[in-house]
Parts: structure tokens; sequence; C-alpha cells
């Protein structure tokens, strides 16, 4: 019996966590920004959006072709929400926090700690990429749990 | 306008992400909403969330390729509170509206 669909979907939950904790690696950094932590900013933001492209990608591959089946059995469960809200959420805000995690490097690309105005604009996408990945992770169980729940009932 | 001190791009894009996120949030709405245009992007790749995806990076990155080239390649000109007020803001909205609409026609 293969595993791959299970892997697949660890991947993504993997990559999506990397991509909170960077960004809030980053966030922290921000706070502190001088000359010396100026690289790191800047190579952690590439890591938040690489993790987070990698979340995507891998997410998408398993939503498009394993999904369906998943979906059937939740709609028929106990917690329909699951989907009908959480799912059709995730995966549409999704695509807003790739865009935000993309755009993090460039708004990491100024001189942070000379300059005031580029470091408000770095920590509040910094910040918003992080609260906005909690909230699709914490999705992403209560997803889990709607199947999960499902066919336990069944 | 005030120079803000931030990079074209910076301001550029950021500005790009907020209006790219209202717009994703009404596709949502549309697509829901209209049979045909869900229909149609299905058609158009293998799933309407791909062609979705690709409508947002496309405008993403074209619209924001074209702020700044405004003001003869100087870019947009904005005071700092007013670009995080619209960046936060419509990433913040955009989300809200997908949230919103899913949990009343969901």
């Amino acid at each position: 019996m293969s595993h791959f669909s299970e892997v697949i979907l660890m991947g993504h939950v993997l990559f999506g966590m990397l991509c909170i904790v960077a960004s809030v690696w980053v966030f922290v950094d921000i706070l502190h920004a001088n000359q010396a932590n100026q690289a790191r900013i800047r190579a952690m933001s590439l890591a938040v959006a690489v993790f987070m492209w990698l979340a995507y990608l891998i997410g998408g591959y398993w939503y498009v072709l394993n999904y369906a089946a998943d979906k059937a059995v939740i709609l028929k469960g106990p917690w329909p929400f699951a989907h009908d809200f959480f799912m059709e959420m995730k995966e549409h805000v999704a695509l807003v926090l790739l865009l935000l995690a993309t755009y993090l490097p460039i708004a990491a690309s100024s001189n942070l700690f000379a300059n005031r105005s580029a470091r408000d604009v770095a920590l509040c996408v910094a910040g918003l990429v992080a609260l906005i990945g909690i909230v699709l992770d914490g999705s992403g169980a209560i997803i889990g749990m709607g199947a999960k729940i499902a066919l336990q009932v069944k | 306008m005030q120079d803000n001190g931030l990079g074209k791009y910076t301001v550029s894009y950021g500005m790009s992400l907020a209006i790219t996120s209202l717009l994703s949030a009404l596709v949502v709405v549309f697509k829901e909403l209209n049979e045909p245009l869900l229909n149609w992007m299905k058609h158009v790749t293998i799933h309407h969330w791909v062609t979705h995806g690709i409508f947002d990076l496309i405008v993403f990155v074209l619209l924001g390729w074209a702020l700044a080239q405004l003001n003869g390649g100087a870019g947009l000109k904005i005071s700092t509170k007013n670009f995080i007020t619209v960046l936060v803001g419509g990433v913040v909205l955009g989300s809200l509206i997908v949230a919103g609409f899913y949990l009343i026609v969901g």
C-alpha cells in the first residue's frame, strides 16, 4: 500500500510550519534591526517565500489530485463546515498569503536599520504572514479532524 | 504626496499586493455565484483554483511592474502611513471578504 498521498500532505504541513516559524524569526529580527542582522533578515525573508511556495505547490498538487475523496467523506460526516467554510476559505486566502510571502523579500530589500518607514512596512508584512499562516494552519487541522470524525462515525 | 524613502518596487508591489488581494476576493464571489464563469475557469486549466492562482500571480506581477513605471519611472509617491494602511487594509479586507462569503454562502 502506497502512502505517497499522506507523505505529500505532511510535506505541505511541514513547509507551511517552516514558513510561519521563519516569518516570526524575521519579525523579531526586524524589531532589533541593525547593520549586523540585515543580511540575515534578507536571507530569512527569502526563506519565508521559498517555504510558502513549496507549501503552496505541494498542497496544490495534493488538493487538485487527492482532495475530492476526502471532501466527499467530510460532507457526509458531522462536520461538513470543515469543507464548506474552512477548506473553501483556506484554499483562497492561501493565494493572498502566497503573494504576501513573495512580497516579503522585496519589503526587506531596503536598508531596514536606517529607514524607519522600510522597517515598519517589513514588520507589517512579516506579522501578517505569521498571523494568516497560523489561521490557515488551524484551518488545515479542522479539515483533517472533519475527515477523521466522519470516518469514525461510519 | 511625499517621498517616504521606500524603494519604488517596495511601494509598487505593495500596492499591487493590496489591489490583487481585493480582486482575488471579488473573483471568489463572482465565480461561486456565476456557474458559467466557474466552468470556464475549470476548463482553462485542470482546476478553477489553479486558474484563479495563475490569474492572481499575473495581476500581481504586471500591476507591480506597471505601477513602478509611473512618474517617469520613479514609481508611485505615497506617504508611509497611507501606504501601510492600503497594504494591510487590502490584505485584511480581501481575506475577510473571502471568509465572510463562505461563512454566509458556504
